[in-house]
């Protein structure tokens, strides 16, 4: 017989962590090989197609395995395809060419510190980190390069040290480079070869890894979503089933395991509203990210993780009322002659830190007022920065048309029209006004930012004053233009402002790359159950587990970076572990 | 490692362009039954056809159909639509072939036989800014000219789905 394991049978059966799960999820049991009408046998299912499956895949299948991969959209290559595809990379095959040197125990120190401030320690043992979190970013140290090196062996990638802008420039530096934990702030993130000569970011790394799968004869079948595990009565993984495109369910036998590398949860507003502290707006993960995994390794009892966190960036508000999936994020606000105001006209943050801080700096709470002042942001530029700087987001390029875009022939008539815009968006926004204090404010705000500029030195946000703000500043060029001066030779990240409009806006929100909690899984890709027991059989990797990053992000190429390398470690361990039997 | 014998191993970009997605859906009657193919496999295709001659017949299914999925799809899907634009194995070509634009009305996404007066070109080249018409030049990872020339040609022939 079959019977579905609910979740009171499962509380039975010491599955307490169900309750702690919302009380999501359930899975099926077979107790006999003829129990369950089986439409199909593989090895190793994985279960998505971006960086962490197809990883998880070819890793899979060079280690003896037959390998299926479901996918539920109609397209390979998951969220990946979508980014720039930077993977980041420690200790990796190019810094060593090049000499730099990037100890483990510096690594292990950065991270440590960057995604858990409050219990480091650097004397500590595990530096005051979980013996789990430590393993799981000890091993991602261990074995980064390893599957770097050994993908492009199969030519199933091919990357090289990231620069920002050509041969001459700079090394791409890490998003907490001033750290003082940080030893080796430059050279750890990979980029696609090509990726700023035309050749694409990782719609192109994902169509040569879908290659690399089919030379290997993998079976891909899209439009199949993942719904509930097949367990046998030693709580073993056994299979999946699967609803095909027709809706009806597919019963998939896994001989050895399921990886899970199915994103993440930014599409589920259910989820959003349960597990984030604080509100989103929209993501640019794809639209078949509604954290399908959560609910089906609950159902057998996984052990959840980082459920708050998340890869963060600034978007375009009417981009997330447009869109599902919101085109991008606002990774580096365009220009320098620009600023963000919130809702009271003021400044709230250095414009030029990377876009995951940044957002989180934008959740201050006023706890007067009960409210996030700073939830919603004014993008303001003036016409320098639109005629220098345009076709850098969240500006339209020259010539170009942008329905988001707000102007005014002054800062009174922009503050006018941004209030009128937040009027037609009230209903996507808690009814967000400006402030009656903006208008005065924002002409306050223009005034002392130009006398900082002037000096060359941002007082109250320190924009310039670090590495990363200078270099990514200079990644983003400038259009060729007699008119305008394009630098500020004091400090190029700030340049006045104009005296006189025309000015621009455009309203930004909180959103996400994709969020990274869901269940615990050790440095094998292995799932734990609440008891940091393995749930055997059973394997993730990627945005749809509890990531070790907790809710920072270490640099460009830290999602991607760590997908891959823990789809790696998941496939070589499912392809050699033992066959799960039925009975 | 020996990392110059990687860069001589180098994947070649012109392969790329040529990558097509091996495609296997089950359809509701074949649960237990062969899956069904809708897009040719890549296997049998390692190099974009030369379109430079004028000659050569070009395969909606073979030489553009797959590159448009791995390129455009993942933002133009069912369950989003940007611009109101599926671009998937099934529905791409009803979606682009003969259907008015919907930032330049005057002129269809793909006009049979017309390259000229077909808007997927201009979007893709950026040239839609020369026409007034809105929004970025798409993708977002710009697609090689190569490309562009076989899908230019593809039109020519009369965008036929074959």
């Amino acid at each position: 017989m079959v019977d579905e394991l609910s979740r009171r049978s499962f509380l039975k059966a010491g599955g307490a962590s169900l309750a702690f799960a919302g009380g999501l999820g359930s899975a099926t049991v077979v107790g006999a090989s003829d129990e369950v009408e089986w439409h199909r046998t593989t090895d190793v299912l994985v279960c998505g197609s971006g960086g962490a499956g197809a990883s998880a895949a070819i890793f899979a299948h060079d280690g003896g395995a037959k390998v299926t991969i479901i996918e539920k959209a109609s397209v390979f290559g998951g969220t990946t395809s979508k980014s720039g595809c930077y993977v980041w990379i420690p200790n990796n095959f190019e810094m060593q060419r090049l000499g730099m040197e990037d100890k483990k125990d510096d690594f292990l120190k950065y991270t440590a510190h960057y995604s858990y401030p409050k219990t480091f320690d650097p004397k500590h043992p595990t530096l005051g980190l979980h013996q789990n979190t430590y393993d799981l970013l000890s091993t991602y140290y261990d074995n980064a390069n390893r599957m770097v090196e050994s993908l492009m062996a199969k030519d199933a990638i091919d990357y090289e040290i990231a620069r920002l802008g050509g041969s001459e420039a700079p090394l791409a530096n890490d998003y907490f480079e001033h750290s003082a934990y940080n030893k080796a702030s430059r050279g750890r993130s990979l980029a696609p070869v090509g990726l700023d000569t035309g050749a694409g970011g990782g719609s192109n790394v994902m169509a040569q890894m879908l290659l690399s799968i089919e030379e290997r004869g993998i079976d891909i079948l899209l439009r199949h979503r993942a719904s509930e595990l097949i367990i046998n009565r030693a709580r073993e993984v056994v299979g999946l089933k699967v609803s095909g495109p027709n809706g009806k369910p597919i019963n998939i036998r896994a001989r050895k395991g399921v990886i899970f590398g199915t994103g993440c949860y930014s599409h589920n507003a259910e989820y959003l509203q349960k597990f984030q502290n604080d509100p989103i707006f929209g993501s640019c993960a794809l639209p078949t990210c509604t954290g399908d995994f959560i609910s089906i390794a609950a159902g057998v009892g996984a052990q959840l993780g980082n459920m708050t966190g998340a890869w963060r960036g600034q978007i375009v508000l009417e981009d997330s009322i447009d869109y599902v999936s919101v085109p991008h994020d606002v990774y580096w606000p365009a220009g320098n002659s620009m600023f963000l105001v919130n809702k009271y006209g003021k400044r709230c943050t250095n414009e030029r830190r990377n876009y995951h801080d940044r957002t989180k700096s934008l959740y201050n709470f006023d706890a007067n007022k009960a409210e996030y002042p700073d939830l919603l942001t004014f993008y303001i530029c003036d016409q320098r920065t639109a005629d220098l700087y345009g076709g850098h987001l969240p500006l339209p390029g020259p010539g170009q048309t942008f329905s988001h875009l707000i102007e005014g022939s002054s800062l009174s008539e922009l503050s006018t029209n941004i209030d009128r815009r937040l009027q037609k968006l009230k209903a996507s926004t808690g009814g967000v006004r400006l402030d009656p204090s903006f208008e005065a404010n924002i002409q306050e705000t223009l005034q002392r930012y130009n006398r900082m500029a002037k000096a060359g030195r941002d007082k109250d946000f320190g924009r310039g004053d670090f590495e990363y703000d200078v270099d990514w500043f200079n990644y983003l060029k400038p259009h060729s233009s007699q008119k305008w001066e394009k630098g500020n030779p004091k400090n190029i990240t700030l340049h006045p402002m104009l005296e006189d409009g025309p000015y621009y806006a455009v309203i930004l929100a909180p959103g996400t790359l994709g969020t990274n909690g869901g269940p615990v899984i050790n440095r094998h890709g292995q799932v734990w159950d609440y008891e940091d027991r393995v749930i055997e059989g059973l394997y993730g990797a990627g945005n749809c587990i509890a990531s070790p990053a907790a809710d920072s992000y270490w640099a460009g190429g830290a999602t991607i970076g760590s997908a891959m390398t823990f789809g790696m470690l998941a496939g070589e361990h499912a392809a050699a572990s033992a066959v799960k039997e039925l009975a | 490692m020996n990392t110059m014998l990687l860069r001589t191993r180098r994947f070649p970009k012109a392969l790329l362009l040529a990558i097509s997605l091996s495609v296997f859906l089950w359809t509701a009657s074949s649960q237990s039954s062969p899956p069904a193919r809708v897009v040719a496999p890549s296997q049998s295709q390692k190099t974009a056809p030369d379109v430079t001659s004028g000659n050569t017949r070009v395969s909606f299914k073979r030489d553009v159909l797959p590159t448009l999925v791995q390129r455009c799809g993942y933002c133009h899907m069912k369950e989003d639509r940007h611009g109101y634009l599926i671009i998937d194995p099934e529905l791409a070509y009803l979606n682009l072939v003969n259907i008015p634009a919907v930032s330049y009305s005057k002129m269809k996404r793909v006009e049979p036989g017309k390259p000229e007066s077909s808007f997927l070109i201009y979007k893709m080249t950026g040239e839609h800014v020369r026409l007034g018409a809105s929004g970025s030049a798409m993708p977002t990872w710009p697609l090689p000219a190569p490309f562009i020339n076989t899908l230019r040609e593809w039109i020519r022939q009369g965008a036929k789905n074959n």
